[in-house]
């Protein structure tokens, strides 16, 4: 995208008035018109975004009396969006006037020490070079965040310029959820209440085991911000929790406007009281949030994924409330949760009561070795076969593709119940998934990404290679959370094979035996 | 991550960003593998057309024998007597659909660079005595996506850009075939107005589904006096 900078109204420029601002531009300040709205004739320098200094680019105080578009100021409510993404619904004309009338701000892509302003992302791995037909220039582009549309050293981002026109809303915020919160529960759920209700923003921690039963916890809290005029934000790393989530705080809140973003939902608009959204979507958002929750942070480690704080960052205010949500919170977050800098509640136990199982460490000699010959190791055979007799279903955490590949005809030769396999990328997950959970297959070989959220009543849980390093401590704790989740059948049995311990081993172990020795909720 | 992973790891993949450890070869040593981007996983998906089982008119896969399609264009009085045929390097497979969607409408430019060895191998010296022609965008399109992704795959064979296309035929894909074949016609124009002296034309383009596109641009060409054309692409959908 180019640029023809103006420095006086009569810079011969043939374009409209209307591209023009009411204000005098000053002595000094350019006026920039979008490349397409200018006469090409036009014997004059066109310049990139960025390579208009910032502090000679003019954008005028928003007019008094002007009537804007109020598709374009709604989708820009809240939200920091490329003029990409505007141009289906608005046009460049609409763009630029009210840019003329002070409206909405332009922002450059990149910001000057190039980092993508989406996403944060600044290393060069994460960048590449293309030559671009819009700047006519070689022009770098942010890769991290492509797929949600490529973010330029020439792209524009559009802010609105105006405050937000605060409507008259229902203020009842009603909460019509009428179930009961375990000790632990209503323990968090006050300290959440409490919190956003009375606390300085600012970050929190909310610690709880897998099946402590987590969205309940949220809803007295949400609603106490709701009632005080706050705007919420609920955000997730996966697109099928948004969609889970979204018809349970319908139920819970009636009468509040709540709004999903989730892949492919990206053209509605933000103004919701109530928005939850994968973290993806969160990038699209800016600076609009008065409290942040964000669910299974942990997903994001801080070292490895920074993209998920700089992008909780832009879209809540300046001054908001930001908790984190886990199961299994990174050690750097664990440490600040017992040294009393995160102020944090943990709920150590599980809705229904019971304790959570403890892993058991099974020595598994050269395991490895074995499940390249195609065979399971003797140790996991015994296993699995007293349970299958016993009628129970097992899942089997294998470390990598090609083991699962590698074991399955030999599991399959060998139990006489049907066994299926399932991996990340595996086209037919969902049904494979679904065959498991009605009970139809009873021995279910998966790669670490079954590790949230898939939920089964009854369910036996072994890790075959417990010690390989994709088993980091929280996915451990995640794995072995997927037994005795239903109080029917509140004990499971939770077997690690291994060829040699190794310190995530132990440490999800401690972990669970940790939270096991507590009865009800902590704070910090 | 561990040490074990960081020692093992030496390379990351161009499209899904996994680290890989790649076997250390002489063509490494020699510096000849440099464009080998794609990690093991990716480059098991990516599945070459086989040419002695797929059509020798257009890749379509399945039989050596010139498919249905293909009969039917001969049987057009124009391509009874101009032949033109095109070969497709690699399927479009769900794996490839993805990638070129990242490629051409999310605008990943650089995932070109899988590729564009690979097609100046498989021109080989025809692409030095042939001119060698991307299938152009209009300009609005062209505009909006930032690139020419035909250009981008074409970069390694001294790629000339002397058609031009204009912008009212539309979304492509929205309509059906016979619409396509029936308005494709008056899509491209040679732009400078005559022909470089090459006699013989290759055409590039990503992906061939009907060949209506492709085979719009070559008859442009030998209306425009070329001798011999012929078209590659990345995929045959
Ligand atoms: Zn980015
Ligand atoms: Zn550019
Ligand atoms: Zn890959
Ligand atoms: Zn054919």
């Amino acid at each position: 995208m180019r640029f023809l900078p103006v420095n006086s109204p009569d810079h011969h420029f043939p374009a409209d008035h209307h591209f023009l601002p009411e204000q005098p531009i000053p002595r000094g300040r350019v006026w920039p018109v979008m490349e397409p709205l200018v006469n090409s004739h036009v014997p004059a320098e066109f310049l990139r975004l960025p390579d208009i200094p910032v502090e000679t680019l003019f954008t005028p105080d928003p007019a008094p009396g002007f009537e804007p578009d109020i598709r374009l100021m709604h989708m820009l409510k809240g939200r920091r969006l490329l003029l990409d993404e505007l141009l289906p619904d608005s046009s460049l004309e609409t763009i630029q006037k009210h840019f003329a009338k002070g409206f909405i701000r332009f922002t450059t892509g990149f910001t000057k020490d190039k980092q993508c302003r989406r996403c944060g992302a600044n290393s060069p791995a994460d960048q590449a070079l293309f030559h671009c037909f819009r700047c006519r220039k070689h022009c770098t582009y942010c890769r991290k965040c492509i797929m949600m549309g490529r973010v330029s050293e020439c792209s524009i981002f559009v802010t609105s310029n105006v405050p937000a026109a605060e409507d008259p809303k229902n203020a009842a915020h009603t909460l019509a959820w009428e179930g009961t919160l375990s000790p632990g529960q209503k323990h968090a759920s006050d300290f959440l209440t409490n919190r956003l209700q009375n606390g300085p923003p600012g970050e929190c921690l909310l610690w709880a085991v897998c099946g402590a039963g987590k969205t309940e916890m949220l809803f007295s809290g949400i609603q106490k911000a709701l009632k005080s005029g706050k705007r919420v934000l609920v955000a997730t790393p996966r697109s099928d929790v948004v969609r889970e989530l979204e018809p349970r705080f319908d139920q819970a809140f009636p009468d509040t406007e709540i709004a999903a973003f989730y892949g492919g939902s990206s053209d509605r608009f933000a103004d919701a009281d109530l928005t939850i959204s994968t973290t993806h979507q969160l990038l699209r958002f800016y600076r609009t949030f008065d409290a942040v929750i964000i669910d299974e942070v942990d997903a994001f480690p801080y070292t490895h994924e920074p993209m998920l704080h700089f992008a909780v960052e832009n879209a809540a205010k300046l001054n908001s409330h930001k908790v984190y949500l886990t199961a299994t919170p990174e050690r750097r977050m664990q440490r600040a949760s017992i040294s009393g800098t995160l102020p944090s509640v943990i709920v150590p136990r599980r809705y229904h009561g019971y304790d959570l199982p403890v892993p058991r460490f099974v020595w598994t000699f050269r395991w490895r070795k074995k499940a390249e010959k195609q065979e399971i190791p003797a140790a996991v055979t015994r296993w699995l076969r007293g349970h299958l007799e016993n009628e129970k279903q097992i899942f089997l955490f294998v470390p990598t593709v090609k083991l699962l590949k590698q074991i399955l005809p030999a599991a399959q030769k060998q139990f006489r119940v049907p066994v299926e396999s399932v991996y990340s990328e595996d086209p037919d997950r969902k049904e494979k998934v679904t065959r498991f959970r009605q009970g139809k297959t009873r021995l279910l070989l998966t790669t670490t990404i079954l590790e949230r959220g898939v939920t089964v009543k009854g369910v036996q849980v072994g890790v075959l290679g417990a010690d390989d390093s994709r088993f980091t401590e929280s996915a451990l704790v995640q794995i072995s959370g997927r037994a005795g989740r239903s109080p029917d059948e509140p004990e499971g049995d939770v077997c690690f094979f291994h060829d040699g311990s190794t310190k995530a081993m132990v440490r999800a172990r401690q972990q669970i035996e940790a939270m096991n020795r507590e009865r009800e909720g902590i704070s910090r | 991550m561990n040490w074990k992973d960081l020692l093992n790891e030496t390379d990351r993949c161009l499209y899904c960003g996994n680290g890989y450890a790649e076997p250390v070869s002489w063509q490494a040593v020699l510096g000849l593998g440099e464009e080998r981007r794609l990690c093991p996983a990716c480059t098991d998906k990516l599945i070459s057309i086989d040419a002695l089982s797929s059509c020798p008119g257009c890749s379509r896969t399945g039989s050596p024998i010139l498919c249905s399609d293909c009969r039917a264009w001969k049987e057009d009085r124009f391509w009874a007597d101009h032949p033109f045929t095109n070969l497709s390097l690699y399927e479009y497979n769900s794996w490839m659909k993805e990638l070129i969607a990242r490629f051409k409408y999310r605008g990943d430019a650089c995932l070109a660079e899988l590729f564009t060895g690979e097609i100046a191998r498989r021109l080989g010296s025809a692409a030095a005595e042939a001119c060698v022609v991307p299938i152009p965008l209009s300009e609005e399109r062209q505009y909006e996506r930032g690139f020419n992704q035909a250009e981008l795959l074409a970069a390694a064979c001294r790629p000339v850009n002397i058609l031009t296309r204009s912008g009212q035929a539309g979304k492509q894909s929205k309509r059906s075939r016979r619409e396509r074949i029936g308005t494709a016609d008056r899509v491209f124009r040679i732009d400078p107005v005559s022909l470089p002296d090459n006699k013989g034309f290759i055409l590039i383009d990503d992906i061939y589904t009907t060949g209506a596109t492709i085979r719009s641009a070559a008859r442009v060409l030998y209306e425009g006096g070329a001798e011999a054309v012929s078209g590659l692409t990345l995929a045959r959908a």
